[in-house]
């Protein structure tokens, strides 16, 4: 676990030197839903700039719908989102990119008829030709695997191999917080570890995390912070290393995580 | 490289056609360049996004109403500059309401778009001008023309090459297989389908105005004629809009077809062109250039191999 890693190769921080890297994002109060149907209910939390926060729950408690708003392709009812202190709303998705924020989607969404190298180039939409291109050798240098298939259809790939290019795709953006729904879904174990040494290396290089997951164990092996969201609202909050012995969220939660 | 080496070597020697003095030839070349123009434009935007656009006929129809009225003030390249300019007009304004729109809606809409300018310019022409059609003379000579539709054509194929490749190009493909995920990358949908859609009028607009001099007489029922969108459509799709080739492809095998088919069989060849449609949708999704003919060919040559051994 503690071997030495080869330091990230992301040109993190952007401007400047000293400047911190991460941001900070912070949710109060936050209702949102489809049509009406409200499915948060309320919902507040503070990812620290710099560390990795990770948001667990079953299966319909929430948790894309609120990555869904954060990003800004769902519009909230009410409550504020604040990345750094400054508040977002009317911010369209890529106003969102452009201040440093990315999200990974729920089951990969990449563009299967698109090679890798053209699904990376358009994580990198905003930047300049210049910029993408350095940003390519530093996700190439996360995850050399990318680098070998650059050319290749992404639909034809295998699944850990998708989820790592759209963790690459995301941060193609340089994200200074990065929000991932679910990365382990359907992932082979020995994937879900190295994509968990991937995320923590992205980590160390500053980049705020927040991270939505149903395996539970892993999440909170790698995190500073965890929230428990239950039906559209937060049920616990605390350290890490606290909400792993937690006897309420082991029989609800984590029980239930393991018997589906 | 080579490939450019190939595209002016062609634009060459297509150039060079009007020295052979057969106005078949002729004529069938300017066909056959005209609809490549229009597929390959077609294909730009609607290739990508998979939006089916049926504006063709709108923008064709408006660019040839403009050399109506230039033609004689205005000199001859303007007036081609003007017809296209005046689509990407339309192709803005219609843009801003139908690109929101997805699959059937905005096919019916686009067309129903069409018509309206179609019947628009009739009423204007008959109350304000009392005509209902235009003559034009002072037109230029038919190798001008010829040259004018060879220039649309190949700009109109090199566009689609250097669009595909930059960042506008990968992020209308990116919106055609999942608009909100390009959306969360930092991608402006509508933006980029709007320059998209502009973008591909121009060459409509533009290829009107230079063909409405071959008709010396044009009426809105034959410059916004619909047939000129379904058989741009009808190119595009079975030629596979996805890949340069496939408009290109397209537009040479169906120029030949309906020059010989049309004048000896008239009803066969609509018939013709409609099974061609149904089976291409059916069997070649991605048209003829975008099937996988290497692996038909291997399926072919495996199945035969055994039967031959014995």
């Amino acid at each position: 676990m503690r071997a030495a890693q080869p330091p990230l190769p992301l040109p993190l921080p952007r401007e400047g030197g000293g400047e911190k890297v991460g941001l900070e994002l912070d949710v109060g109060d936050l209702r949102a839903g489809y049509g009406g149907l409200p499915v948060l209910h309320g919902i507040s939390l503070i990812a620290p700039a710099g560390r990795i926060t990770v948001l667990v729950g079953a299966n319909g408690a929430g948790k894309t719908t609120l990555l869904k708003t954060l990003a800004g392709v769902m519009p909230p009812v009410s409550g504020s989102v604040r990345v750094d202190g400054e508040a977002l709303s009317g911010d369209t998705p890529a106003d969102r990119v452009r201040r440093g924020m990315a999200l990974v989607p729920e089951g990969r969404h990449l563009f299967p008829d698109m090679s890798v190298r053209e699904n990376l180039e358009l994580g990198g939409y905003l930047a300049t030709r210049a910029q993408r291109e350095e940003m390519l050798d530093s996700v190439v240098g996360i995850f050399p695997r990318l680098g070998e298939r650059l050319t290749q259809m992404a639909g034809t790939m295998s699944g850990g191999e998708q989820q790592m290019l759209a963790i690459g795709r995301a941060l193609m953006s340089r994200p200074r917080l990065l929000l991932l729904d679910e990365p382990s879904l359907g992932l082979a174990p020995k994937m879900v570890d190295e994509m968990f040494a991937a995320l923590r290396r992205i980590n160390k290089a500053g980049t705020t995390l927040l991270l939505v997951e149903q395996n539970v164990f892993q999440a909170l092996a790698v995190a500073d912070f965890a929230y428990v969201l239950g039906h559209g609202e937060m049920i616990a909050e605390g350290a890490a290393w606290e909400l792993r012995g937690n006897a309420l969220i082991k029989r609800v939660y984590l029980g239930e995580a393991i018997a589906g | 490289m080579m490939r450019n080496i190939h595209f002016l070597i062609a634009v060459a020697l297509l150039a060079a056609l009007p020295a052979i003095e057969s106005p078949f030839i002729q004529s069938m070349a300017l066909t056959c360049l005209m609809f490549a123009g229009l597929a390959v434009s077609w294909s730009m935007f609607s290739g990508p996004t998979r939006y089916l656009s049926l504006a063709t006929s709108a923008f064709f129809g408006l660019g040839a109403y403009c050399t109506a009225w230039g033609l004689g003030k205005l000199p001859w390249p303007a007036v081609v500059m003007l017809g296209g300019c005046a689509a990407v007009v339309f192709a803005f304004a219609i843009g801003l309401i139908t690109l929101r729109l997805r699959g059937a809606y905005f096919a019916v809409i686009t067309y129903g778009l069409g018509e309206l300018v179609k019947h628009s310019i009739t009423h204007v022409e008959k109350t304000w001008f009392g005509t209902v059609g235009r003559v034009m003379t002072e037109t230029p000579s038919s190798a001008t023309v010829y040259w004018t539709v060879l220039a649309i054509a190949a700009l109109a194929v090199w566009t689609y090459v250097a669009f595909g490749r930059s960042r506008y190009g990968h992020a209308l493909r990116g919106i055609g297989m999942d608009e909100e995920r390009a959306a969360t990358l930092g991608v402006n949908p509508m933006r980029v389908k709007l320059i998209g859609f502009c973008l591909s009028a121009w060459f409509a607009g533009a290829l009107g105005a230079a063909m409405a001099v071959r008709w010396t007489y044009i009426d809105p029922h034959t410059v916004f004629n619909p047939f000129i969108v379904f058989q741009t459509v009808l190119i595009s799709m079975v030629g596979g809009p996805l890949t340069i080739g496939g408009p290109l492809i397209g537009a040479l095998a169906f120029s030949l077809l309906s020059e010989f088919l049309r004048l000896s069989l008239p009803y066969l060849y609509m018939i013709i062109l409609g099974v061609l449609l149904i089976v291409s949708v059916l069997y070649l999704p991605d048209g003829i250039a975008g099937y996988d003919w290497k692996r038909l060919w291997e399926k072919i040559t495996r199945r035969k191999a055994p039967e031959e051994k014995p």
